[in-house]
Order: C-alpha cells, then structure tokens, then sequence
C-alpha cells in the first residue's frame, strides 16, 4: 500500500476535483428585513449656470436634488444621506465614483443635472445607481418649461423610487382638500389645492359657504365637491383650468358624496329625499339620471372600483353602518364588511387590490383597509379621530384626516399601507377631506 | 332747557306707551312672562333698549314653544315624547300665524363619519317635518336642510355636548313678525 | 486490506479515473456556462451630453403642450457623438445583470452535471489528512464523486446563508411578492470576495400582481450579495463554495 499511497492521494484529490465541479452548493435566503434604503442624493450641477424664469440653474441643481430627498424621505422607504455632499461636476454624473459612495455607507445614488435649452426650457437629467453593484438602474431626462421645474424633480423622484421600490410612481401628483379655520360651531371652510409635497398650494373658494369632501376627476382637471352656495347643499363640478365652476344636476334634494368614474364618464353622488338616502349616478356631461340603491337605510359613499366594473359603498341598511360592494349598474348589492364595529367613507385602491375605510369603535374611528371580498382586515391607524382615507395614484400610502378631541382641529395625515411612516402633511391652516389626484402625465 | 323738556316728554312718552303695552285691551291676554320694566331712563346714546315681544316674531315662537329644537339619541331620528311635546307647541303655534314658512335644519355630533352625518341629519330634520305635518303645519311651509357635523352647537367632546348637538332646529324663515 | 478490498479500490480508483477524465473532456453535456470572470456589467457610459430627450408629455396641466416634440440634442462642450436620444418616456429599466438569464428549474445538487471548468483555478486545495480522512470513510466504491457529506453541506449552507441574509432587503408593497424566487449565481474568490459579477440565472413564481417587482427584486438579491461580501467560509472547503446558487424568496420561515 505504501507504493499505492501518493497515487491514491492523488487519484482521490483529481476525484475530490471532480466531486466537486459536480456538486454546486445550493443555499436558500428567506424572509429578508424591511429597512429604509439609505440613499445619497448629491445636488445637481449644471453644465453652464444660466439664468431661467425660475431661476439660476445652479441654484436649481441644488433644489431639484433637496425635492428629491424630501419625496423619497417622506416615502418612509428611503433613507437619504444627511449632511454635506461632495459636490458632483459633470463628469461624475454618468461616471460616478463608486468607491468613495459606499464609504458613506449608501446603497444607492441619484444623480443628474440641469440645464437650460435654446428655447428657453429646462432639461433636467435623472441617474440612478447601484452603489455595491456598481451599475445604472435607471435614467431620464425631463424638459419642462420652467415655471414647471418641480414636476420635473418630481418626475425623478418618482423614476428612483419606482426602480428600487416597484411601485409605481406617485410624487408627480397633486392634493385637493377643505382647508379649515375658525371656531367650532363655526368652521371657515375653502377648497384648496396643492402639489403633494405642500407646494404650490392655492385657495379656490373664499369661504362664504361651507364646502365639502372634494374629488378629482381621472383627468386631475376637475374636481367634483360639494357646496352649500345659497343654503342649497349640492355638488357642482370646479374646472381647474377655466376656473369656473358649474352644477352637476339640478335637483330640489341635498346631493352629497360626489365621485367621478374611473373613466371619467359618470359622477355617483347620494341624494337625500325626504330622509332617506341613496346612491345614484349621472353622465358627467349632464343628463342621465339613474338610481342605483334603493333602500330603507343610508346609502352613500360610493367608490368606483379602478376597473369601472364596481362599486363599494356604505349602508346602514342593516341597522349599523357597513360596507357593500355592488356592480357599477347596482346589481347585486353585497355586504363586505363583517368585523366588529361599523365602517364608513370606503375608497378603493388605485390598484384594486384593496378598499380603504374608516372603521367606528371602541370610542374610536381609525383608518384600515381591507381585501374587496371583505376579508384580511387590518387597522393602520389608533388615535381619537381619524377618517375620509383617500388613496396615492399608485395605491401605496393613504391620506387622511385626523380631528383632536375637545377642539376638533382637523389635519392631514398620512401614512404607508404597510401601516408605517404615519406622517403628518404640512398645510397653512387645518384640513380635511383630502383626495389625492391621479399621476400627471 | 328745551333740550332737557323734549327728553322729558320723550321719556315720558315711553314710560306711558311700555304701560300701554302691558295692558292691552283688544288683544288677548297677555303672556305670563314679563317684559323688563325699564325705570330708569337710560341715556339715548347707550340705551337699554326693553325688550317687547312682538307676536308671530321670532322671540314669541320662542316663547310660545318653549323651544326652538327637539334632541335625538346617538344614531337615532326617533323623537322622543319631550321633543313631541315640543314639536306640539311649535305645531299650535304655527297654526296661529299660517304665514310663517320654517325650516327645519338636521345635525349631528362629532362622532360619526362626514357623508353619513349629512344623511342622519336629513333623516332628523325630516322627522320633526313628518311630525309637524302629521299636526296639520302644511308641507308647503316646511323645508329641511342638513348640516350634518358642520355647524355644532356646543364645542366640547363629551356626552353633555354631543347630546345638544344632535338636534333639529325649528327656524323662521318669512312671515314672522319684527 | 485483503485482496477483494485490493481490487475493489483499484476499481474505484479506475472509476474515478475514467470519470475525470470524461469530465474534462466535457463528453457530458454542461447545463450552464459559467460566466468568463473578468466580464463587466455594461454600463451605458456616454459623454456628457447626456442623452435627455425631449420629455413631450410633461405639460402642466394648466396647458395642454404640442404632445409630440423632436428630441433636442443637447449642447455640451465636449464633442460628443451623436448617439441617439434615449426615449425617455418608456424606456424600461435596463437589466442589473450581464446576460439574459435562462429561465432555469432547479436542480439539485445531486443532479448536477459537470460545467465547463473556468479558468485555471487559483489555489488548489490544501489537503489535510482529517479532512481526507472523512472524504475516504464516507465515500463507497460506486458512488458519485465525493461531495460533502449532508451535515457537512449543511452547516456550511447554513454559514453562507446567515451572512448573506442580513443584507437581503426584498420590495415589500404586496403579498404576492412572496411567490416570486430569484436564483443567484455567485463565485466567490478564496479570500471570500465575489469574482466577477453575481448574476440571476433564474426566477419562479412571476404573476400578473408581482410582476412589477420583479426588476427589484432581482436587483435586491444582487445587491445583498454584493453588499454582505466579501463572506468568510473555511477555506479548506473552498472547492465547495467558490461557485454557489443562492435562492432568494420573501417568506417568512422558522
């Protein structure tokens, strides 16, 4: 055997060699942890600082990038680097260097720039990178005018965000809502409309009569709401461009709880006749009429499905309220909601997936959501007070409105639908009933 | 001097007509509760102005129902013998000045969701009409409006003011008098 | 050891021989090319001219803008060639990973055939006697060639799988992100760094709810290897882990 010895060694280590190139060694990585990216976001340079309507470019690279930070911090999904940033020169923008990233412990870097064109519009360039695979996931390039240079930052957000999260985008977005002030017992209430993130926020009505529970139309040029003008309580359609408004159907009864259809073809409203509230539906060109409830109880609060195919709604018909779903003709008028508590304002996700409510108990009103057939309930919110949800164009984080106890200061809130980053949205006086617009194109 | 004669004169002019009104010869008796006598002259500029209830005026229904509103219970449009009895002398005195058009306004308290409250309080105002009618106040001079949560009465959170909040207002629209 | 043992192990040894040198001949037939280990992630690195084409539909609302604009090309001063403007508004994410992966079943280790050998290996392994030892005892006459035994495959998974893990951070936006399963490739250099780029060689469980995750999710299992590296494993069992497959899901297990 001794002669055998080193041949044997070897013959054992070629089949050791052998074994090996055969067995690949085969490892599963589950579950995984939910932490928010950190993420660097360095300001944009410019390749030739120029003067704009909207200002410097220079000064733009730096507030597209602070845009930026803020959409993706406010996300509760990203972690943006704090601090100074090394300044980025052009060069850098589609060759950056990796190396001195990741020793900033980032995991990913936006980068781009902006720059004036000939005519006088903007350019703004969006780069979004692997910082430990060292690749480009995504790039754009946006050209606005330049009164419209946010949309243009927020257009890059939203390209980051898309590719890290999957989501889809939703910070190139406004919000409509009732802005409040005044005492209780007598509430000053206008209509308002801003960019999400707080910007470019604008008063549409001045207050003289109460107005309620605002919706945007699909094509974000209209909102459909409701207004006590002439101590006539009735919803009327404001158009944003022509800044006008006009009244949806000429009823003698309160008209109430407007939304528009996901194609925009139909507005559903409740009508209260002679104490008794139901749901119904009208071509949003006018004319058309048509019931779509007929019961006992108090029906309202309809929303579309994103389809078009249904409807959820409220009802107290069966002694407290719950909620229903029925086809958009009001066949087959279904309860969903069956858990402990009564549920109102229902709004049904962008994506489909979901319906979002305001559930009445324990002292309490919170927000939650819930699969469309009613089951996998699940509370996202625990104050005193929270109601009237109103879902992001991607149907990720939910707006609502929170009321203190005792003084009834109404704000905004909102939070993710995972029930994290419950935040509160910065408006200049209080406010309720928000409703968020579709993604501009 | 003769300034101080004409206010004199004009003192005592309202001194003698306040008496007259508190005794009234043609008209029917007068109501128990009194005016607020006004000994004193006060001076034109500040002036305590004495109140006089004027019949078919708003005081008056006030007086004469006891009560402009009716309360409900939580989630309730159901009017309880209180709020009967009170709808009753709005009803008597409705019929007394058929001129008078109202409108009932329907509200809620804090504690439910915006859209249902605008509804509850259609069913709340639309109770106290059903039951004026039902005591002969012709629909015709009824309307209702709902204000839902908007407009309380009482501005805390708690039982003592949710309970006033929840009500049905009685309000003269045309035809009162004063 | 007596004659019948004798011969035994000269077949064994014989076996092994002619199964070696099958393998380098490459007579059975690989199933997966190994990536070249110097191959770069082609990265679109363009002048600074950076290709921004005209964003048309980027009207405000107030205003509805000519939709269809020609894509500027951008002034710069260096001289850039004229590439052609990316379309920007649909351009889809391009792929984190080098070569389109094969949609591939798994396949188990025992299964496994032979790949093409890379390039000539950097170290061979240092045999000591123990280990050896083990591979003589466990391995019979006729079987396959010797692996790790499964405790030993195991817990050095286990090892792997424990520092990979803390950097996997999957998209968390819907359930049905659980069905999706993402397979990694990954050589591992000796001193535990990744050789080359991790690339994706599979995915399972694609649906209509899930499938716009599946861009980052595959780029999270990328980025979770490349984060966690380099790892450290026994390096006498290097010939056991410098080429693994990592299987990446979202569900919660034990």
């Amino acid at each position: 055997m001794r002669m055998l010895r080193p041949f044997l060694i070897a013959a054992l280590a070629a089949a050791g060699l052998a074994g090996t190139a055969n067995a690949q060694l085969r490892v599963d990585i589950s579950g995984g942890i939910s932490a928010p990216m950190p993420i660097a976001i360095p300001d944009m340079p410019t390749p030739a600082p120029a003067a704009t309507a909207a200002g410097n470019t220079a000064e733009l690279g730096r507030k597209v990038a602070e845009i930026v930070t803020n959409d993706l911090r406010n996300s509760g999904l990203f972690r943006p680097l704090n601090g100074n940033l090394p300044d980025v020169g052009m060069t850098q923008v589609a060759a950056p260097d990796f190396a001195a990233w990741q020793g900033r412990s980032a995991q990913a870097l936006v980068q781009g720039f902006v720059q004036v064109n000939p005519d006088g519009s903007l350019t703004v360039g969006c780069y979004l990178y692997d910082i430990f695979l060292k690749s480009e996931l995504a790039r754009q390039g946006f050209v606005v005018r330049p009164a419209f240079w946010r949309r243009a930052a927020h257009k890059c957000a939203d390209t980051v965000y898309t590719r890290i999260t999957g989501e889809g985008p939703y910070f190139d977005s406004r919000v409509v809502y009732i802005s409040e002030t005044g005492p209780k017992r007598n509430r000053v209430k206008r209509l308002a409309i801003m960019d999400q993130d707080g910007a470019n926020h604008r008063f549409i009505t001045n207050g003289q009569s109460i107005v309620l529970t605002p919706r945007f139309a699909p094509g974000h040029q209209q909102i459909v709401y409701m207004s006590y003008a002439g101590k006539r309580p009735r919803i009327y359609v404001y158009d944003i461009n022509a800044g006008t408004q006009r009244l949806v159907a000429d009823l003698p009864n309160m008209t109430f709880a407007p939304r528009f259809s996901p194609d925009g073809r139909y507005i559903i409203f409740s009508m209260a006749t002679s104490g008794n509230t139901d749901i119904y539906r009208v071509n949003a060109s006018g004319g058309g009429l048509t019931r779509l409830t007929n019961s006992p109880g108090i029906d309202t609060g309809g929303s579309y499905s994103p389809d078009g195919s249904k409807i959820v709604f409220e009802s107290d018909r069966g002694g407290t309220q719950q909620l229903y779903v029925m086809n958009a003709d009001g066949s087959n008028q279904r309860r969903i909601s069956f858990g402990d508590g009564r549920f109102g304002t229902p709004a049904w996700s962008p994506r489909g997936d979901l319906i979002a409510f305001t559930k009445m108990g324990g002292g309490q009103f919170r927000i939650g959501i819930m699969s469309p057939d009613g089951g996998g309930e699940r509370l996202l919110t625990n104050a005193w007070q929270d109601e009237g949800p109103s879902w992001s164009p991607n149907g990720r984080v939910i707006l609502f409105f929170r009321s203190a106890q005792g003084s009834g200061k109404a704000d905004l809130w909102s939070v993710d639908l995972t029930g994290v980053n419950e935040r509160k949205v910065p408006t200049p006086l209080d406010g309720s009933d928000p409703s968020w617009s579709p993604i501009l194109p | 001097m003769k300034s101080k004669l004409l206010a004199i004169a004009m003192i005592s002019g309202l001194v003698a007509t306040a008496a007259c009104s508190k005794k009234p010869k043609e008209l029917p008796p007068p109501p128990p509760t009194t005016t607020a006598p006004a000994p004193e002259p006060a001076p034109a500029e500040t002036g305590v102005v004495t109140p006089t209830t004027v019949p078919g005026s708003n005081a008056d229904f006030l007086e004469k129902a006891g009560s402009d509103r009716v309360f409900f219970a939580l989630d309730s449009y159901a009017l309880d013998s209180a709020s009967q009895a009170t709808l009753d002398a709005q009803a008597a005195w409705l019929a007394q000045y058929p001129q008078v058009k109202i409108t009932i306004e329907g509200h809620c308290d804090e504690r439910g969701t915006r859209e249902y409250n605008l509804a509850l309080g259609d069913r709340r105002a639309n109770a106290a009409k059903n039951y004026l009618a039902g005591k002969g106040v012709d629909v015709s001079r009824i309307t209702t409006i709902s204000y839902g949560k908007e407009r309380p009465a009482a501005e805390g959170s708690n039982e003592e003011a949710w309970a006033q909040n929840r009500r049905a207002v009685t309000v003269l629209v045309s035809g009162m008098a004063g | 050891m007596d004659k019948a043992e004798r011969n035994a192990l000269w077949v064994a040894v014989a076996g092994h021989a002619v199964l070696f040198g099958a393998l380098s001949l490459n007579l059975i037939h690989a199933t997966r090319k190994l990536p070249p280990v110097e191959e770069a992630i082609p990265v679109e690195i363009t002048d600074v001219a950076l290709q921004s084409a005209a964003r048309e539909q980027l009207a405000a609302p107030e205003r509805a803008d000519s939709p269809e604009t020609p894509p500027p090309e951008p002034e710069t001063a260096e001289a850039a060639e004229a590439a052609p403007p990316e379309p920007v508004s649909k351009t889809p994410p391009p792929e984190p990973a080098p070569e389109k992966p094969k949609p591939q079943p798994k396949q188990k280790p025992a299964e496994t055939l032979a790949k093409k050998a890379p390039a000539p290996q950097a170290a061979k392994p240092r045999l000591d006697k123990n280990w050896l030892a083990n591979v003589i005892g466990k391995s019979k006459p006729d079987a396959a060639p010797a692996q790790l035994d499964g405790a030993a495959a195991a817990s050095l998974g286990q090892a792997l799988r424990s520092q990979i893990k803390p950097c996997w951070e999957p998209p968390t936006g819907s359930p049905a992100i659980d069905e999706l399963r993402v397979l990694v490739e990954v050589n591992f250099a000796k001193d535990g760094s990744v050789r080359g780029v991790p690339r994706v060689v599979g995915r399972e469980g694609v649906n209509a709810d899930n499938r716009a995750y599946l861009a980052p999710f595959e780029t999270a299992a990328l980025r979770a290897v490349s984060r966690c590296a380099p790892i450290s494993l026994p390096p006498e069992l290097y010939e056991h882990w410098k080429n693994v497959e990592l299987s990446f899901d979202r569900r919660l297990r034990n």
